[in-house]
């Protein structure tokens, strides 16, 4: 699937990175949807579950094998001083993810929105007979039995084919979310500027590691940052190259992200949407990314009408009660006190990765090349109207307090984080900026 | 034909610091994190479900749990005692005890056992298990 989207760029490395980003979430997502399935018909016995790892990592080999016989595409344009923040990458990789070891060996349950709602359903999900619908109770009090399943189905689906229940797979499906969302800015933003924004942009990602480990937020907030920035990178790279195949990588990363958390569903819907504005003369390239989302729109539609008990975020729209409590000033000083406050706190004085990012801006300068404006117009677009979808969600949940309030901002910087590297890298100007073509 | 332009110094000067400061992003919250796990998981959660562990087994997977404690459930701690207990007994459903609508079995957390027979006695259970640590399980009279 992941092959789709870049077929051979030179070096070799460069589509094995985008490969192993985008399908390190396509496999999460094909096995916690068909884990759901088998549940739902059959039970998912460990031996099933055993059977469909062992295709799934032949259907990997095969894919290795077949991509070592393709000719290479084309080069994207690259510059010679790319060996600095190579090797700053390397080493602060090392450094981020033994931090974040760190994090998982410290608390390897995570925090009370882990142990308390995600991690606990995927306990239930892997549990004996028919207690995986205890996941879905209205008897849950204080969780989401009615947020959708993606991260627990997929963790219950590993404990299921192991035979045994690890702490740490969590924390450590998280860290390599965390990989994966580095892998996939690095090698999309390296196919469409040149591989010294893709490696600067890898750079910043690991300068903010504060973000996602220091907020204690549950790894399915990482996972739904990836979703939405695979989503975009795809669509983006659909809209500047024309290709298909990448819309269709989009539509199917939006329909995950549908089906990780209640703001993926909204992603996704925003993510259609714009795309068609920006298709209304190609609908065809449209229809790749619809049809491509449908089937995992479809679970997490059917998740929502069957399965999952009522309420969430949705229904609290159509609520005049809701709306009239929701502007109070009271609210909204607190929803922009955690958003400065998480801004802020997501990094140290000198090494802020805003710090860093407007010291890029100047060195840089903005200038987007005419192939690109399409692209960046629509991502910037979904990013900015997910944004406001979500600050309007939580204004709207009334039966939050203040406290809650603020909490939920930090939840926004780290879902929308990794998109907003992608918007900006793509805008900034070249390096070494080639003249007279 | 193409002719690349070479980098202004000062643009060069300004990405090698850019990538210094990020390194040194990285290598401040790795610090931060080793410093972290001298303190420990704040709610020490590996103790926790090795403390209900042997309960884990005689509890029903299919049908869901009372609880309760000393501390009541609408109180911050009592309601963190209670998720902390719901998480290590899963795949058992763990509710609030309700007086109205009792489960059959039901888990309580005591101090005192006294507090233990007490219940056991003014609600019709019987104290089937008695763990470490003041954790009991009862089991409803008639049901």
């Amino acid at each position: 699937m992941a092959s789709l989207c870049a077929p051979g760029w030179t070096p070799r490395w460069l589509s094995w990175t985008l490969y192993s980003g985008l399908g390190f979430g396509f496999g999460v997502g094909a096995a916690a949807i068909l884990h759901l399935l088998l549940l739902l018909a059959t039970g998912a016995s460990p031996r099933v579950m055993f059977a469909f790892q062992g295709v799934a990592l032949s259907l990997l080999a095969g894919k290795f094998f077949i991509s070592r016989a393709q000719p290479p595409a084309p080069a994207p344009p690259s510059s010679r001083w790319n060996l600095l923040p190579a090797m700053m990458l390397v080493f602060g990789l090392l450094f981020a993810l033994s931090g974040l070891a760190a994090s998982a060996l410290t608390a390897p349950h995570g925090g009370p929105d882990a142990w308390g709602n995600w991690n606990l359903r995927a306990r239930y999900l892997a549990g004996p007979g028919e207690s995986w619908r205890h996941a879905l109770s209205e008897l849950l009090v204080e969780a989401s039995p009615g947020a959708p399943l993606l991260f627990p189905s997929y963790i219950a689906s590993v404990w299921r084919a192991s035979g045994s229940i690890s702490t740490t797979l969590p924390a450590v499906t998280g860290e390599i979310f965390y990989f994966a969302i580095l892998l996939t800015l690095l090698s999309s933003i390296a196919v469409l500027r040149g591989l010294s924004h893709g490696l600067l942009a890898g750079l910043l990602w690991i300068a903010s590691p504060a973000m996602l480990a220091g907020t204690g937020l549950p790894e399915v907030d990482i996972a739904l940052a990836y979703y939405m920035l695979a989503a975009i990178a795809a669509a983006t790279l659909s809209l500047a190259l024309g290709h298909r195949g990448a819309a269709a990588v989009a539509g199917v990363m939006a329909s995950f992200a549908a089906f990780t958390k209640d703001e993926g569903m909204v992603f996704a819907a925003l993510l259609l949407a714009v795309f068609f504005t920006f298709q209304t003369r190609e609908v065809r390239q449209w229809l790749w990314l619809a049809a491509a989302a449908f089937p995992g729109l479809l679970v997490a539609g059917c998740f929502k009408a069957f399965l999952a008990p009522a309420g969430g975020a949705l229904p609290r729209l159509a609520d005049p009660l809701a709306w009239s409590r929701a502007v109070s000033a009271e609210r909204i000083e607190a929803l922009w006190e955690g958003l400065a406050g998480g801004l802020m706190n997501s990094g140290q004085r000198l090494t802020h990765p805003l710090l860093l990012l407007a010291l890029l801006a100047l060195l840089l300068r903005f200038s987007v090349p005419g192939q690109l404006r399409a692209g960046l117009r629509f991502g910037a677009c979904v990013w900015a109207a997910q944004a406001a979808a979500f600050l309007i969600a939580c204004l709207l949940h009334h039966q939050q307090g203040l406290v809650e309030l603020r909490s939920e901002a930090g939840r926004l910087i780290v879902q929308l984080w990794p998109g907003f590297l992608l918007l900006m890298f793509l805008s900034f100007g070249k390096i070494g900026d080639s003249v007279g073509e | 034909m193409a002719r690349r332009k070479t980098p202004h110094a000062r643009v060069l000067l300004g990405l090698g610091l850019v990538s210094l400061l990020a390194l040194g992003s990285a290598l401040s919250f790795y610090n931060t994190a080793r410093l972290a796990m001298a303190e420990g998981d704040p709610y020490r959660m590996e103790q926790q479900l090795r403390r209900f562990q042997a309960a884990t087994s005689n509890l029903p997977a299919d049908a869901p749990v009372g609880y309760l404690s000393e501390v009541p459930s609408t109180e911050a701690a009592g309601r963190i005692r209670f998720l902390i207990a719901r998480y290590a007994l899963a795949p058992a459903l763990l509710v609030p005890y309700d007086k109205q609508q009792p489960t059959r079995f039901v888990i309580g957390e005591f101090a005192h056992s006294g507090d233990a027979q007490r219940f056991a006695a003014d609600n019709k259970f019987l104290p089937v298990r008695v763990y470490e640590q003041g954790l009991v399980l009862f089991e409803r009279l008639e049901h």
